[in-house]
């Protein structure tokens, strides 16, 4: 029989931190199996006004596309060393897409996914609302119940 | 008896069978031993227009909150058979009220609950047509984290 998973959204953020802490206090069993996810999008729009864009070269496209897939990494490495320290056994993973409906995919395709854990918000620029668009979109649209940690 | 907190799990009940899936989830997936379990069953009171109540006489106004008080005593006396079936301890407080939302989140503060559990869609009167919006009150005033059982067709 497979067992039952659990997938926990970080994205580094001190919101994630809390979720996957909480998680751990709180509603961590040995018969869980754990799925950490970090969705990430790549973001090609280059912070230089309009007339400079038409000057980026392939070379700093390339740079910059890289710059964000090592931050992903380092993301997922803080979280690998950070299940370590708690004991946790879990599969780590970094998954390039839109955040919102990838998780909701991935909650959709894993076999056995019982419930999504993630914070309120996370790195999101604007914090004007309470929950974050991500928090938001997955409460709306996921296939399983969704846990939000709020602090 | 015991000298650590207490950890008091809210879950919020009315008589809908979603708020009966989310309770069993619980049950099933989220329980732990030492969880105490705080049952908010947040009642309407029995609503009808002004020119409704115009003609209501006070026997016919009584019957109706007796029907829900009923209907509240069953509520409970369902799920002390579940918690009991599941060897949790817990209680069920009753509270009529048209701001459901309001009340699971006061509750819950009151208590220093650690977690409120609930579904998504209950059994809503006509005028809260918006599907979730009192989980959706809860998740954005909440002070602890919620859990929020979704339907799934």
């Amino acid at each position: 029989m497979t067992a039952d998973k659990i997938l926990i959204a970080v994205d580094g953020s001190s919101h994630s931190d809390f979720a996957l802490n909480w998680y751990m206090k709180h509603l961590h069993s040995p018969a869980h199996q754990v799925l950490l996810v970090h969705c990430f999008e790549i973001d090609v729009r280059l912070p230089y006004p309009i007339r400079a864009t038409l000057m980026i070269t392939e070379e700093e496209l390339e740079r910059t596309i890289n710059e964000q897939k090592e931050k992903a990494s380092a993301v997922v490495e803080k979280y690998r060393e950070l299940c370590q320290k708690l004991h946790l056994k879990a599969t780590i993973e970094g998954i390039e897409g839109k955040p919102g409906p990838e998780l909701v995919r991935v909650a959709s395709a894993e076999e056995n996914c019982r419930l999504i854990v993630l914070g309120t918000r996370g790195h999101g620029i604007i914090r004007r609302t309470i929950l974050g668009s991500v928090s938001d979109y997955v409460l709306h649209h996921s296939p399983v119940p969704v846990a939000v940690c709020t602090q | 008896m015991a000298t650590e907190a207490t950890k008091i799990v809210v879950i919020a009940v009315d008589g809908s069978e979603q708020a009966e899936n989310a309770f069993d989830f619980y049950v099933s997936q989220i329980h732990r031993q030492g969880n105490q379990l705080l049952l908010v069953h947040s009642a309407e009171p029995p609503t009808m227009s002004t020119s409704q109540a115009v003609m209501l006489s006070q026997s016919v106004w009584d019957q109706m909150l007796e029907s829900e008080k009923e209907k509240v005593k069953e509520l409970e006396a369902k799920y002390a058979d579940k918690m009991r079936a599941n060897g949790m301890t817990g209680k069920i407080k009753a509270i009529f009220s048209n701001k459901p939302g309001e009340v699971i989140v006061d509750v819950a503060k009151e208590e220093k609950a650690f977690m409120i559990v609930m579904g998504t869609r209950g059994l809503g009167t006509i005028r809260r047509t918006i599907m979730g919006s009192v989980s959706d009150y809860v998740v954005h005033h909440s002070h602890c984290p919620v859990v929020v059982y979704r339907h799934t067709e």
